[in-house]
């Protein structure tokens, strides 16, 4: 699926199928995600994966859009804690859902995209992170920080 | 978080990756709790 951020809408990570998965390979004492057992560990994620069709290595392969390897390292870690992002997305529905009680009086903009920046680009950034594999949405964000500034100037751009 | 600091410890690029968690995590964290203050506060007017 390729992203488009004018037509691609943001999907919630469905993660039902991984976790039945994860139940049935327990009872067949078979890898459960990344945890192999005894002898498995010398194979491949490959060899496995055609092993064990139920094998699921998720979320790799993300673009480096110039010195962010890190970065990206760290949103392939936080997508892959379920908790996590199940929390991320359930405070986001909340305010979501309560748009009324963050009304401002002042009738300022209270879109949460810009009252809760870094909460609005981190759900989007793991919600589109399944398809499309990259983490543009948060370098866009990152971008518009400090942060990111401070972090360039360390580096020559990359090619 | 301690463990992904410390996988960059290990990574030797614990700086950048310290400097992007540290910088998350406030900005995070600042945004969440004022989610829940703002539901706090609209919880007790209610009341």
């Amino acid at each position: 699926m390729k992203y488009d951020p004018k037509t691609t809408k943001p999907t919630k990570p469905d993660f039902s199928q991984q976790i039945k998965d994860n139940e049935e390979n327990k009872k067949k004492n078979l890898p459960i995600g990344l945890k192999c057992k005894n002898n498995e560990n010398k194979n491949s994620l490959a060899e496995l994966s055609v092993k064990n069709p139920n094998f699921q290595v998720s979320y790799k392969g993300l673009n480096n859009y110039g010195n962010m390897c890190y970065s990206n390292v760290i949103m392939q870690s936080m997508v892959s804690i379920h908790e996590f992002v199940e929390m991320l997305n359930s405070i986001y529905d909340k305010v979501e859902e309560e748009k009324s009680i963050f009304t401002n009086k002042n009738k300022e903009n209270t879109n949460i995209s810009f009252k809760y920046p870094t909460l609005y680009n981190l759900v989007n950034t793991m919600n589109f992170y399944q398809c499309n594999k990259n983490t543009c949405f948060f370098i866009l964000y990152l971008k518009q920080n400090q942060f990111y500034k401070n972090i360039s100037k360390k580096y020559k751009p990359c090619k | 978080m301690k463990i992904l600091t410390n996988y960059f410890d290990i990574r030797g690029e614990q700086n950048d990756a310290h400097e992007f968690l540290t910088f998350l995590f406030e900005k995070l964290n600042n945004e969440i709790l004022d989610i829940s203050n703002t539901l706090a506060e609209a919880e007790k007017l209610s009341k």
